[in-house]
């Protein structure tokens, strides 16, 4: 019972405001039609343009006002923009075309009257539908750009490492001893044989990425990537030093140090990894 | 397995330098530990949760490198370094436990 006078006095009340938007927009659309029948225009802007819808959201104000003591938002003085603008600017409008400027007067035009819709359709809309593009696209073209990478590090000799990717090290550690490379590495300052020249320090680098996120699914997992890619990059950085001390004719690496540096960001963190020893030219055996 | 941060073994005779071994290992970051581990740094205490898990940590570290050396027949680790590396950045801490040293076989 309750419900259906409450309902009964909803309809009421919709009865009412409907009734006064329409007027008003009658009244609107009047003035808007004197204005031009008077031509009244100011440089050749008709001041009809704006206004009549704010005839329009006085009328509506007023007669709601006097009927049910309330307001209903001016609802007609927005009809009234999209007439006004509709006739006024395109309709009426002769070197109106579809090019660029017409279409761009039309959203300013469009983006003052509704600003929340049209920066939604502009910010969310728009720039989602681009960003998801590109994410199929760029989904499209990593594996071949990780594949070209592999294939690049692969001819210069030196071990790809993946910046986020799930990596099974032991399968990977299989390929690269680090005991079986030209230069040997020893952490204390005596090789076991002896010294012949010192040849200077040397070092091996390597930065790595470490993506963050605020809220991380699956930490365990993040850390072991992590692990994984230090232990990777680490390997890497040994390599690249090996690389340097064979050029410069070195037969070990002693006093060797491996130093890990974070470069941190607000959405990332550089792992700078350096591998630095003095190298050194050995005596033959025997 | 013998683990010396010294350059040598004092009065061994070193048979044999298999090369360089390593070992880490991460802590993960922990909100609820980290917010207790300040706690006790106010009040003046231990940071006991801490501590148990550098040390667990460091185990980790130690165990795989010695591992590495077993695997080359080695009997001792000397030039032992280990060294703590605070990887968190501004998102929390994560941290990183290494290990290295050079695998030898020395004359019991």
């Amino acid at each position: 019972m309750i419900f259906t006078e409450y309902r009964k006095k909803r309809i009421k009340d919709i009865s009412i405001a409907t009734f006064c938007i329409i007027i008003g927009a009658i009244f609107g659309i009047i003035s808007l039609f004197l204005f031009y029948f008077l031509n009244l225009a100011i440089f050749g802007f008709n001041i009809g343009l704006i206004l009549s819808p704010l005839i329009a959201g006085y009328v509506e104000t007023l007669l709601a006002w006097k009927i049910y003591k309330k307001t209903t938002g001016a609802v007609s003085a927005f009809i009234l923009f999209i007439v006004t603008v509709f006739y006024g600017f395109i309709y009426i409008n002769t070197g109106l075309g579809f090019n660029i400027i017409s279409i761009g007067s039309a959203a300013i035009i469009l983006q003052a009257a509704i600003p929340t819709l049209v920066n939604y359709f502009l910010i969310v809309v728009i720039l989602g539908i681009f960003s998801y593009i590109l994410g199929i696209f760029k989904r499209l073209i990593n594996p071949i750009i990780i594949l070209l990478k592999k294939l690049y590090f692969k001819l210069i000799g030196k071990e790809y490492i993946d910046e986020k990717g799930i990596m099974d090290y032991n399968e990977e550690k299989s390929r690269i001893n680090i005991n079986k490379l030209e230069v040997s590495f020893y952490s204390t300052t005596k090789p076991g044989r002896e010294i012949e020249k010192i040849m200077g320090v040397f070092e091996g680098k390597i930065l790595i990425k470490s993506q963050k996120k605020l809220f991380s699914s699956n930490s365990l997992e993040k850390k072991d990537i992590l692990l994984a890619n230090i232990k990777k990059a680490r390997q890497q950085a040994l390599i690249n030093l090996n690389e340097i001390a064979k050029e410069e004719g070195c037969d070990a690496i002693i006093d060797l140090a491996i130093e890990f540096d974070t470069l941190g960001g607000l959405t990332e963190d550089n792992i700078h990894i350096v591998a630095r020893g003095t190298g050194v030219k050995l005596k033959e055996i025997g | 397995m013998l683990l010396s941060s010294t350059n040598t073994l004092e009065n061994k005779e070193i048979l044999i330098y298999h090369g360089l071994v390593t070992g880490e290992s991460l802590i993960g970051s922990n909100v609820y530990k980290d917010l207790f581990s300040g706690v006790r740094d106010v009040v003046g205490g231990r940071t006991s949760a801490y501590e148990n898990e550098l040390q667990k940590a460091r185990e980790i570290a130690l165990n795989s490198m010695e591992d590495k050396a077993k695997d080359l027949n080695a009997n001792a680790i000397i030039g032992l370094k280990i060294s703590y590396n605070n990887l968190g950045g501004t998102m929390g801490n994560t941290i990183l436990v290494t290990t290295y040293g050079t695998a030898i076989s020395y004359k019991k």
